[in-house]
This record gives C-alpha cells, sequence and structure tokens, in this order.
C-alpha cells in the first residue's frame, strides 16, 4: 500500500519548549483512516498540527506526499486540513458566507465557492441554517460545520483534532455518520481520540500515543487480541496483597496493575476459572479486553523504559 | 518566516513582498465593511471637518493671514496629509489589536492557506484604503466649500496614499504590542500628540526657533506635511526628496518590524492549543 504520511525520528516541543512529541515514526498509508488513541491530548494535537504543516517541527522530518513539512509547511498546508478540537469561526459572518471565505482563502473562487459551500452544508444537515450566524448554533451544529468547512475545500490530508470531543454518543456517532460518508477514497485521514469507542469503530488502523511517542500501530480489534487476549478480569486488591499475588500469576498471565485494581490479561487459551482461583477478591469484574488496556499495557512498558 | 540574528537584520532593510492572499484578507473586511458601512464612513469622514470647523473658521477667524495665504488654506493641506497617516495608522493599530486580543478571525484564517505574512499585509491594505477613503472624503468637502483648487492635485494624491501605506504599517507595528498598555501610552504620548501638533500642519514651524524647527523632523508627520504643501503648490524643491527617502526608509523598516513581531504574535495564536 503506498505510504501517504511518514514521521522519521520527529520531535516537537510545546511553546514552553517542553518535549512533548520524541523522536517519533510512524507511516500513514494513502487513502486509510488513522486514528490516534491517546490520553496525552497536547502531544496528539501538535502530532496533527505539525502534520498539516501548522506547528514548527523542531527535528526529524515529516513528509506529505511529495513535500517535506518541516522545509515547506507552506505547500503541506495547500494539500491539507485541519480541524481544531475547539471549533472557530468568523463570528461576523454567517454559516454559509463563513464556508465561502474559509475556500476563498484558499484560493477557491467565488464562483465555485458557493455552491460547494451548500453541497457541504447540505451533507452535514445544516442547509436550514445558512443564515444564522455560528454563535447562534448548538455544539453539535458548530462540530458539524467545522467538518463541512473542512470537507469544502477537497484536501488530499484531512487532520480532525478530538472531532466529537463533547458531544453526546447519539450526536458522535450521527457526526461519524457523515464524515465517513464525506471521506472520498483519494483522502487520508488521521484523527485523535481519547474515546476508544471512537478508535476502535471508526478507523481502519490505530496508533497508540504514549510517552512522546507512536509505540504500536494496527487495526484495531487485531491489537487487542494480539496484546490482551478475549477478556480482562480486574480485582480490587489492597496495596499489602500486590506483592502476594503478583508472584502467583506473574508467570502465567500477563497483567497490569493500576490504582488499586489488577487488570488481568485472558488469552484465548487461557482459563477465568483459574485466574479466579489464584486471586481473592471483594470485587471481580470480568469484561471484554478494549484498547484502553492496550494502552494501559503499552502506556506502563513506556514507563518502565523512561 | 523571519530568522534570528544577522538574518533578521538582512529582513529588516529588505524590500517588502506581498501576495494575492494579502488582497484576500483585504476584501474580506472590505465585505464586513460593507455591511455596516454607513457610519464607519461618517466617522472617518467627520473628524476632520470638525477641526476644520473648530480651527479653520473658528481659530481662523483670529489669525489674520499665514505665510501670505488665509489660515484656512494654510490649515487645510496640513489636516488632508495628518487624516492620511492617522486614520491609516488608527485604524492598522485598532484592528491588529483588536484581532489579536479577543476575535476569532486570524485563527480561522491560520487554518488556511493564508500565512501571517498575509494577514499583516492584508490589514496594511485595508487601513490604507480606509486612509485614501477619509482623505477624499475629507479633500471633496474642501473642494466644495473652496479651500483647495484642482490644480497639481494628481501627484499629490499619489503621494497622500503612500502616506497612508506608511501609516498603516507604523499602526500595525503599534497594534502588536496590544498586551503592553505602557507602550501604547508612550506611542501616544511621544509620537501621536507631539506627531499633531509640531508636524507644520497648524501653524508654521518657523515660529519657533531653528533648533526645534529641525528636531521636529524626526516625526514623520513633519515630512508628510511638508511635501504635500509643495506638491499641492505644484513645486517639488530638493528637501522633499530627502522627506520622501525618510518616509520610505521608514516605510521599509516599520513593515519589516511589525511583520517580525506580527508573526511572532500570530504564531503564539497558532500554538495556543484549544
Amino acid at each position: 500500500m503506498e505510504t501517504a504520511i511518514e514521521a522519521r525520528n520527529l520531535v516537537l516541543t510545546s511553546a514552553s519548549r517542553a518535549s512533548v512529541i520524541e523522536d517519533l515514526h510512524l507511516s500513514i498509508h494513502q487513502s486509510e483512516t488513522l486514528g490516534l488513541f491517546s490520553f496525552e491530548s497536547t502531544a496528539a494535537s501538535l502530532l496533527l498540527r505539525s502534520f498539516s504543516g501548522r506547528y514548527p517541527i523542531r527535528g526529524g522530518e515529516v513528509f506529505l506526499g511529495s513535500f517535506n513539512a518541516r522545509r515547506d509547511p507552506g505547500h503541506v498546508r495547500t494539500i491539507s486540513t485541519f480541524v481544531p478540537q475547539d471549533p472557530t469561526f468568523d463570528e461576523f459572518f454567517s454559516v454559509l458566507d463563513n464556508l465561502i471565505l474559509f475556500q476563498r482563502f484558499h484560493g477557491i473562487r467565488t464562483k465555485s465557492a458557493i455552491p460547494e459551500a451548500r453541497r457541504c452544508l447540505r451533507h452535514f444537515q445544516l442547509e436550514d441554517l445558512e443564515d444564522r450566524t455560528p454563535s447562534d448554533l448548538t455544539p453539535y451544529q458548530r462540530r458539524a460545520l467545522v467538518m463541512a468547512r473542512a470537507w469544502s475545500v477537497h484536501a488530499d490530508y484531512v487532520f480532525l483534532d478530538q472531532p466529537t470531543f463533547g458531544l453526546k454518543h447519539s450526536e458522535a456517532e450521527r457526526l461519524w455518520g457523515l464524515i465517513q460518508l464525506a471521506k472520498t477514497p483519494q483522502q487520508t485521514l488521521v484523527f485523535s481520540s481519547q474515546d476508544r469507542w471512537e478508535v476502535e469503530n471508526y478507523c481502519d488502523r490505530v496508533g497508540l500515543l504514549t510517552g512522546g511517542q507512536i509505540v504500536k500501530v494496527g487495526p484495531p480489534k487485531e491489537m487487542v487480541h494480539q496484546d490482551i487476549g478475549n477478556e480482562v478480569v480486574e480485582f480490587d486488591l489492597s496495596q499489602n496483597e500486590f506483592d502476594y499475588y503478583e508472584k502467583r500469576i506473574r508467570d502465567s498471565f500477563d497483567y497490569h496493575v493500576a490504582d488499586d485494581c489488577l487488570h488481568l490479561y485472558l488469552k484465548n487459551d487461557q482459563d477465568r476459572q483459574k485466574s479466579l482461583e489464584l486471586i481473592s477478591s471483594d470485587q471481580v469484574l470480568i469484561r471484554r479486553a478494549n484498547l484502553g488496556d492496550v494502552l494501559n499495557k503499552a502506556s506502563s512498558v513506556r514507563g518502565a523504559q523512561l | 518566516m523571519i530568522r534570528s540574528g544577522s538574518a533578521f537584520l538582512v529582513d529588516l532593510v529588505s524590500f517588502p513582498t506581498l501576495t494575492n492572499r494579502a488582497f484576500w484578507v483585504a476584501a474580506r473586511h472590505f465585505v464586513l465593511f460593507r455591511q455596516q458601512w454607513s457610519f464607519p464612513l461618517l466617522q472617518l469622514w467627520i473628524e476632520p471637518v470638525f477641526y476644520l470647523l473648530a480651527l479653520g473658521f473658528g481659530l481662523g477667524t483670529f489669525v489674520s493671514d499665514v505665510n501670505g495665504v488665509d489660515y484656512p488654506s494654510f490649515l487645510v493641506p496640513g489636516l488632508i496629509s495628518l487624516t492620511a497617516f492617522f486614520v491609516a495608522f488608527g485604524e492598522a493599530a485598532n484592528a491588529v489589536s483588536s484581532r489579536l486580543r479577543s476575535q476569532e478571525f486570524y485563527k480561522v484564517a491560520l487554518l488556511t492557506h493564508v500565512q501571517p505574512r498575509d494577514l499583516m499585509w492584508g490589514e496594511v491594505i485595508w487601513a490604507c484604503c480606509k486612509g485614501i477613503a477619509a482623505t477624499q472624503m475629507f479633500l471633496v468637502t474642501c473642494l466644495f466649500v473652496g479651500f483647495l483648487s484642482g490644480v497639481s492635485m494628481i501627484g499629490a494624491q499619489v503621494f497622500l496614499c503612500f502616506v497612508s501605506l506608511v501609516g498603516s504599517t507604523l499602526g500595525v507595528f503599534v497594534g502588536t504590542q496590544h498586551k503592553k498598555v505602557r507602550f501604547r501610552v508612550l506611542v501616544r504620548a511621544l509620537f501621536s500628540t507631539p506627531g499633531v501638533l509640531f508636524a507644520g500642519a497648524y501653524f508654521p514651524m518657523e515660529a519657533f526657533s531653528l533648533v526645534i524647527e529641525k528636531l521636529s523632523y524626526v516625526f514623520p508627520t513633519r515630512h508628510v506635511v511638508e511635501v504635500y504643501r509643495h506638491l499641492l503648490a505644484g513645486r517639488f524643491p530638493p528637501e522633499c526628496f530627502i522627506s520622501l527617502a525618510v518616509l520610505f526608509v521608514l516605510f521599509v523598516l516599520g513593515s519589516n518590524l511589525a511583520l517580525h513581531l506580527f508573526e511572532r504574535n500570530l504564531i503564539r495564536l497558532d500554538q495556543e492549543l484549544d
């Protein structure tokens, strides 16, 4: 599969010069949807900004197609669009005019900008609101509008920073439905999220970002299956009990300790009953394994490395 | 992007370049202006007219003549040239500081192909247009009341456009310092007020000693008024070349410095996480 975006030894620092991304490597395929799953929202946001040529790269390289985002951020901007976590608009203009203005600033002529703006508003079900100002819209409508604006410029690379942040689950589902329909086969879509449901359902591959690095990349279900297994058994334990029970399970199970809870990962061939016999706890929870477990496990490994 | 050290010095003296994206930005401001044009236009026109009424007709009745002409006729060229400079200066300073402080426009624009340089030049172009519009309206008023004749107007008009351009670049520079209240107070106290009073617009600077008269040339407005008076009179003595050179250097240095500070502000705004 053709590579659309490639980051090599990428280093990013925050405005206060603190290191946020360190020696990051990532390869994103043409026309795929990649989700960045991370609890480090600043790092994920800066990563997307740097990919789109909107944040200075301190070290390493990022290539988008034939352009180098470090040396030529201006060109990268012409082929990409970035949607920030907080939707911002030119509040002096109507919904329709905001889209037209955005297209004009991308060098699209007004003549073709107007029908395209209307098409995008229709796609994101905002056609009845074209004369309102963005401040009149609900949070969901503002999110939908920012997506309509992003898709109105036909960028090859679309970067969404926490696209459904602050929305209800039903609203997020609805918006993702529209985003998936809006995405063309030529477009490469990269988004960041702290919501594992979003990443598990709406991306082809997921990248786990922790400790300033992408520690794992792959299809979400496969990743959960390979790294964690089918099920997770959670035991609530006191601090004094951890040492003892850890010794009992160390050789036979993968596990992760978080706060006062021991997470035991059960692979396909491992017996749930056996784990329950090894550990005794007042509160035991058995649930399906998910991406959050993969990220927690990866974070603890990365933490130990650091 | 402006670089550091010696490269910055090179940037500071290099001739400014602008792209058509700057005109897109200016067009956006024009569209917004068009939505509510009457009040801002009245505001631009009324201020110099008040000055003309108060000083020309009020104070002017106590002054017999200045340099061989009646006082309103002496005052008008000064007022026109100061209008060209200070309207552009004020509009640019206020627009940039308010947009940097509270409006989302720059954030939205930076998500597009528009770059900080384009935004800065867009502000300069638009403030310059407003300076020119204010000047034209006042000029027509003065022609109407008979304080100006149409002779030698074309060269003078081109010069007024340049004056507005210089004023707006300096205005952007001041606007970028929106967080420094003390700086803005200093600009008003040491630049705007003396720039208006000692420009030679309200009275001939020859009224002062030679030292003070020469010192008044530190203000760009002094050069502006002097050149404009000469152009209106249909002459262009050698000292006008020096004044033009001073204004040109001020424009180049001012615009590059303004761009540097503007970019710094916007990069901070762009890097600011939502």
